[in-house]
Formats: C-alpha cells, structure tokens, sequence
C-alpha cells in the first residue's frame, strides 16, 4: 500500500507539472484548443493504465512527448480523413475547419502570426513537425528531441534541416511576405 | 533562416502562454491522505475523459455524390468509473462504404478476435473484411496515405487475385491523372475477403527486409530505393486496423529528381506483439497534401519472443547498430545499440534490446566482484555479457550504477575489463550507419570523421568523446575487431 501510495504521488506531479506543456504541443500540432486538451487527457489516461511500468521508465516526460506527438498526428490524419468527406456536402464552417496553411495564405487579410506560423508547420511531413514543434515549444536540444522522439540524431538534424527548407519555401509564397519585409526594415 | 528561427521561437512562446490558458495548474491538496488525493485524480481524469468520449462518442458523416456514398458511424463507450481501477476505453465501429460502382458493401468491425489469413497482407487488418478489391484499394488509399483514392481498373491476374493502379490528379491539367503505384491484391482465406497485400512504384521500392520476413519486435532497418520532394521519404511502421496509428515514423533521405537513390532507415518496433503483421510503407513526399506520391509496402510479422539459449549465427547487417556520435550535441560517446558509456542504464533492458536483435545472449557472467588487478576501474562488480562477437561489460558499485564500461565488436579481450574464455561465436554483422563495421578497409575511417585518426601497426585510433576507439586490423588492413572502453585506470 506503501508503494503505491508513492507511484500515485508521482503520478500526480508528473500531471501537474506536465499538462499545460503537452497542451502546448499538441495545440501547435492540431491547431484545435479543444483537441489538444482532448489528446493530453488520452495521453494521461493511457499513462495512468500503465503507470506501473511507464513510471519506471528513464524519461517518463519523454514518453508523454512522444505519446502526444503520436496521437496529434493521428488526430491530422483522422480530421484531414473526415475533413474531406464532410467538405464535399458543403457543410463545413471556417470554424469548424482545422486552421491549415491553406486558410493562411486565402486569407488576404491572414497576417502571417504565431498561429499562421503553426499552420505551415502542420502542413510539414510528421516527423519534421514533430522536431520543430519540440523545438520552439519546448526548446529541445536537437539530443534532446531525439531523445523524445527515440530516434537517431542524425535523423532530427535532417528532419530539422527539410522542415526548415520547406517552411521557408513556404514563407517566399507567403501573401502576407511583403508587409513582413516592410516590419523588419 | 534566422527568419524561421525568429518566427518559430515567438510562437512557441505564443504556444506555452495558450497551453498554461487551457491547462492551469491543478492544485492538490496535499494535506489529505495520499489514498484519497489518488483517488479525486482518477476520478477526474476519468470523468473528464468520459466527458470527451462521449462527446466525440457518435460521429455520423453521410456523403452522397452521384452514386457514392460513405456512411460512418463510430460508438466510442467509456469505461465505467473506477477509483481503482486503471482507466480503460472499447472502442466498436461499423462502417458501410458504398463504391462508385457497386451496391452497399458491408464492412464489418468484429471485436479484436485474432483471425490467421493464409498470407499477410498491408491492408486492412485481419478482422475487416472487404468483398470487392476495390473497396480494400479504396481504404488502403483513405486511411493510411490520407488522400481520397483515385483509382484505375482493378486488373485481374487470376479468380482470387489482381492489382489496381493509385493516380493523382494533384498538379495535373484538369480532367487528367496520373500513376503513383501498383496496389497488389488478394482474396485471402478463411475470411474470403480482399486485402492489399503489397504495394510498389517507379519512385519507392524496399529490398529489406523482404515481405512476409519474420523481424523482433524491436529496431528493424528498412532498405530500399526512392525518391521524394526535396529527397524526403517518409517509412512509416504500423499494424493495420481499425484507428490505427504509427509504430514509428523515420524520413529517409532517397534522391531529389528523377533518379532513385539508396535509402537505410531504422524503424522502431517495439510496440508491436509477437504476430503482429506490421506494414513497413516508404513515401516519397510530394509538398502536396492531396498527391499520394509514389509509395512502396510491404508486410512483415513479428517473431515469437525467443527464449531458448540458441546461438543465432545468421542474421542480417544491422546498419546503423553502432553510432560514433561524432557529430552530436551535446558530445556523447561512441554508442553501440543506443547505449553509450558514463551514464547510468539498467542492465536488464540493455539486455533485453540486444536479444530483440542478436538472439539469446551466448555468455552472462552475471554479476560478479571486480578482480582487484581491476581496482583502479573505481568498480565493485562487473557484469559482462556476449552476443555471437558483440560484448558488453557494465560496471557497478554499491552506490552508483550499473554504467556501460566497455562495448566492442569482434574482440573479447578489453584492456580494462576481465578477459573472457569465449571463441566467438559468430560475426554479428553490425554496422555504422555509413557501413562501417568488420571487414571495412581501414582506409575508410579516413572519411568517418573522428577529430585525430593515430596508426600503429595493426592497430588505428579514432579520437572520439573522450578516448579512442580502437580498430584491430588483419594483414590486409581490413577491421576485424572494435572497441571503445572506459579507461579510468
């Protein structure tokens, strides 16, 4: 009773102190409050349901992260699935509607800001999401993403280098591009 | 790209402030008694988790375009409430998919019975069961590349078996598409439905592991050629079904333009369960978020778990096995399998994570006290342990550790670690990530990139994270052994 008095202790440290970060990621990856709520929640539930053994891991917020990161980008996949279908009876509402960089750049209005930012990220492969949400979220070291993501360091750094290409590219195309030049001059 | 960096630095800082807005602290009160603080948090995670569920519990989407027509109603029930128990969700989906060119086709969720095809297959999982192949090439193309499938003629090769053709229309003059790959299709026993069971193109093809292969569930390297935008490919590991999602995702660096190149990827495995079939699919991106890009998979199962002491004496290059960590940051050392030395592991799962690869372990000294010729090591105890001719020796004292003293290749005869009485048993095959393992020529460490590079004899030093790594070499200046140890004495 001792012991899991104890695990319990953990377990709720590790919810206090982590939620609000993974909250964080997953919002920069679904572009949706109520999703990325949602998907911590999951990613707490299956924790607790395996606390045992996933307390005795090295890195249990490694673990959170890349739970996290996993199932955001199952929720794309899902939204983008039935985003499709639901799109085709024209019943879909700008609400409703995940924020993509398509919106962005339709938007003439769309000033390119943190959540315009977060929106060509979501259009990168998954990976290359993966890395640069873990690295302006959270400011990871490219060892420490790679210790998240539980891959090579060599991959980030090139997961890193085509997701920064590709937001740039991104970035020349940007309508919104002219009055950026126009602030920073 | 300091610009990116500018952007992407504001909004993570824009990205906290919204995660702390959604997710403040919980404050605890901590002055209860532990049982019933334990108690508030399961209950309140799962009510609030029943709350999701429940909301996101019947989602019901009717398409109808000419005669197409997709219906999905997915149920998600919560678990009951339990202040004891572990939080546990079932989940029971029944799809209805009507295709362009046939009536209803019922698609059938069954509950998670394992039912045994008569070959493994990509797509879709073992207990759904597709009456047309083009249903089975249509969901293959809808669920996993996450584009909506456009499709040529379903080719028939005989009465059980064909292959349908995966176009884009993406970038193409309107009314046009174009092939991106070849779905292979069967009609499998005992449920007599249609499964994907292979998919190739021109841009995307995997030489290893080979389809159907047996793999551990644990670090499996995928092989291959292709090609994507910006030579970005994407493996992708994952066990076909019902709301499924990734094992593992790697991107691979293949060619950029026309021309395939060689690509190596390491995809992590360790979540799937003795029998589970694994699809193992390589992407070449395409910036294009309706393009399927050219694509090629395959499936592979997962092995029994191996328990029996039995020498594996013939198994494949592992590329990428050993890492010099030459160009990490921070500096780490030179790493076999992912551990390296000087920090603490647990020597159980190191164990663990080199059988999933290399088979039973051939010797365990178990622990064992340090011999006092050894004092200097700082050590009480030593454990070393051998797999064919890959050794590792880790270190223990009453206070601190195990630590990773030592791992070497083909050498059982550390300087800092007890000698062992073993023949090897077999070369393991392990290799760098460029190739670089035993029977490399020497003179190919001249590109490995080690700070200082020192000859003697037989015998080449590679300056790494504090200390060498040690390269034996035979006649022909080929590597026949290699080490890199914790030399504290």
């Amino acid at each position: 009773m001792l012991r899991r008095s104890s695990s319990e202790r953990a377990f709720d440290k590790v919810f206090r102190t982590e939620r609000s970060k993974l909250v964080a990621l997953a919002w920069s990856m679904t572009g949706r409050e109520d999703a990325a709520v949602d998907l911590v929640q999951e990613v707490f539930l299956s924790a607790f349901a395996d606390w045992e053994r996933i307390s005795q891991f090295d890195s249990v917020g490694a673990w959170l992260r890349r739970a996290t990161i996993n199932r955001s980008i199952s929720w794309q996949r899902r939204a983008r699935n039935e985003r499709e279908v639901v799109e085709k009876l024209g019943y879909i509402s700008a609400i409703d509607r995940p924020v993509s960089a398509a919106d962005t750049t339709a938007s003439a209005a769309g000033a390119l800001d943190d959540d315009g930012f977060w929106s060509l990220v979501r259009e990168l492969a998954p990976r290359q999401q993966a890395v640069m949400v873990l690295r302006y979220v959270e400011d990871l070291s490219v060892d420490e993403t790679a210790a998240v993501l539980g891959i090579e360091v060599g991959t980030v750094k090139s997961a890193a280098a085509a997701g920064r290409s590709r937001l740039a590219a991104a970035l020349e195309r940007h309508p919104d591009r002219e009055r950026m030049e126009e602030n920073r001059g | 790209m300091d610009e990116i960096d500018d952007l992407g630095r504001s909004a993570g800082r824009a990205a906290r402030k919204r995660g702390q807005r959604l997710a403040p602290l919980v404050h605890l009160d901590t002055n209860q008694p532990e049982r019933s603080d334990m108690n508030k948090r399961t209950a309140w995670i799962a009510a609030a988790a029943a709350t999701v569920l429940v909301v996101a519990g019947v989602v019901a989407i009717a398409s109808v375009k000419g005669n197409e027509s997709v219906q999905t109603t997915s149920t998600i029930e919560p678990a009951p409430l339990s202040s004891t128990s572990s939080p546990a969700s079932t989940e029971t989906t029944q799809v209805t998919t009507t295709n362009p060119s046939t009536t209803d086709v019922p698609l059938t969720v069954e509950p998670p019975e394992q039912v045994a095809l008569e070959q493994a297959s990509i797509w879709p999982g073992a207990d759904i069961v597709f009456d047309t192949p083009q249903d089975a090439a249509s969901d293959f193309v809808r669920s996993v590349l996450g584009v909506e499938p456009v499709l040529g003629e379903f080719r028939e090769l005989d009465s059980r078996s064909g292959e349908i053709e995966v176009r884009s229309n993406a970038d193409a003059p309107p009314g046009t598409t174009f092939p991106r790959a070849l779905l292979q299709l069967r009609q499998l026993r005992p449920t007599d439905g249609w499964y994907v069971i292979s998919a190739n193109s021109g841009g995307a093809s995997i030489s290893l592991p080979t389809a159907g292969a047996e793999v551990p569930a644990g670090p499996l390297t995928v092989e291959g050629e292709g090609r994507g935008f910006e030579s970005t490919l994407n493996v992708v590991a994952f066990v076909a079904g019902p709301g499924y999602s990734d094992l593992d995702l790697v991107i691979a660096s293949g060619g950029a333009f026309e021309q395939n190149e060689p690509f190596s990827a390491t995809v992590d495995l360790s979540q799937a369960s003795p029998g589970d079939v694994v699809t193992i699919l390589v992407r070449g991106d395409t910036g294009l978020s309706e393009d399927p890009g050219e694509f090629a998979a395959i499936p592979v199962v997962i092995a029994p778990q191996m328990t029996a002491v039995t020498p594996q004496t013939d198994h494949p290059a592992v590329r990428g096995a050993i890492d010099f960590n030459l160009d990490s940051e921070p500096a780490r050392p030179p790493a076999l399998f992912g551990y390296d030395l000087f920090s603490e592991i647990n020597d159980k799962e190191l164990i663990a994570d080199v059988t999933s690869v290399l088979g039973a372990v051939d010797d365990d000294t178990g622990w064992t006290p340090m011999p006092e010729a050894l004092a200097c090591t700082g050590a009480t105890e030593y454990r070393s342990l051998l797999w064919d001719d890959v050794r590792f020796v880790v270190h223990r004292t009453a206070d601190f550790g195990p630590t990773l003293a030592a791992w070497s290749i083909g050498d059982v005869t550390l300087l800092y670690s007890p000698a062992l009485d073993n023949d090897i048993i077999a070369q393991s095959d392990l290799t760098t990530a460029a190739g670089i393992g035993i029977g490399t020529p020497a003179a190919e460490l001249d590109d490995v990139g080690f700070d200082q590079i020192l000859y003697e004899d037989n015998q080449v030093s590679g300056l790494a994270f504090i200390g060498p790594v040690v390269f034996t070499l035979d006649n022909s200046d080929q590597i026949t052994a290699m080490s890199f140890e914790q030399n504290d004495c």
